[in-house]
């Protein structure tokens, strides 16, 4: 049998999608071409078996997460002005810390001293 | 313009087209996200010269493509799974056939996603638009970005491969 249609031309055919008179060519060459007629069933059994099985429900975690509403830039402003806050804390606590420590070794010492003033009875 | 539920009203037609597009549910989750995010954000500027969903499958082959573009992403996909269902337990029940009726659908099925994932992504997109989004083949070209001939020769081949699959092996 002469294949005087394209092959492909089945599977438009099939969708619809030749224009008029390549319809009327791909139909008078089915009823003459038994293969061909074949090969059309076998790609409707395709479509049927894709159409029942091809879909699959997106899973219901994705469409919370979409709905999830994205932090506003009221409230990213305030987390980054209270970071800012504590790492300024952070910093001046390291900054000061040497004076810290010298008041209160002053104290320390002033405690001492005037301990032992009381111990040795002045 | 749409308002983001309807748009979201779409998304387990978006979540169809990246699973076939990325071969498994992890980065199909990942693909539909980001193009539903995408499509979010870009409403304001949506001007209905396409229908909706056409819209929404040309971000998603879109953002598909980027993906795939980048060296990361092809090294990542060559070692993901591409069973597109994920593990045994993970089957979506079927309308409720009888037992033997069941096992049937459930090998039929098999054997679908087998020869599915033997398919090369576009090829799966364009079953995808066509069978199941009804799309023209005009619409199929403009979501894909591929020529007409190539939108038919993809359908064709993808449906004689998945034709070749279901039949009763001797």
């Amino acid at each position: 049998m002469s294949h005087d249609i394209d092959k492909e031309d089945l599977s438009a055919y099939l969708d619809g999608e030749l224009p008029a008179p390549r319809r009327t060519a791909v139909e008078s060459h089915l009823e003459s071409c038994g293969e061909c007629r074949e090969e059309l069933a076998r790609i409707k059994r395709a479509q049927t078996a894709f159409r029942a099985h091809g879909r699959l429900p997106a899973p219901a975690g994705l469409e919370r997460s979409l709905r999830r509403p994205a932090p506003s830039r009221e409230r990213l402003g305030f987390a980054l002005a209270a970071g800012l806050v504590a790492l300024a804390l952070l910093l001046s606590g390291k900054a000061f810390k040497p004076q810290i420590n010298a008041v209160f070794n002053q104290i320390m010492g002033m405690i001492s001293g005037a301990a032992s003033t009381v111990g040795s009875g002045k | 313009m749409p308002t983001p539920d309807e748009l979201l009203a779409h998304l387990d037609r978006v979540y169809t087209l990246a699973l076939r597009l990325a071969g498994n549910p992890a980065d199909a989750w990942d693909l539909a996200q980001d193009a539903m995010l995408k499509a979010l954000k870009g409403l304001p500027a949506f001007r209905g010269d396409a229908a909706l969903d056409t819209w929404l499958f040309r971000i998603t082959v879109n953002a598909w493509k980027n993906r795939n573009a980048s060296a990361s992403w092809r090294w990542w996909e060559r070692r993901v799974s591409l069973d597109p269902l994920g593990e045994e337990g993970s089957v979506p029940k079927l309308a409720e056939p009888g037992p033997e009726g069941a096992l049937e659908a459930d090998e039929s099925r098999r054997a679908l996603e087998a020869a599915l994932a033997a398919l090369a992504p576009e090829d799966r997109a364009a079953l995808v638009l066509r069978e199941l989004e009804n799309k023209s083949y005009q619409e199929i070209v403009e979501i894909l970005g591929i020529p007409m001939g190539t939108v038919k020769s993809r359908l064709h081949r993808a449906r004689l491969e998945l034709a070749r699959a279901l039949e009763p092996r001797s």
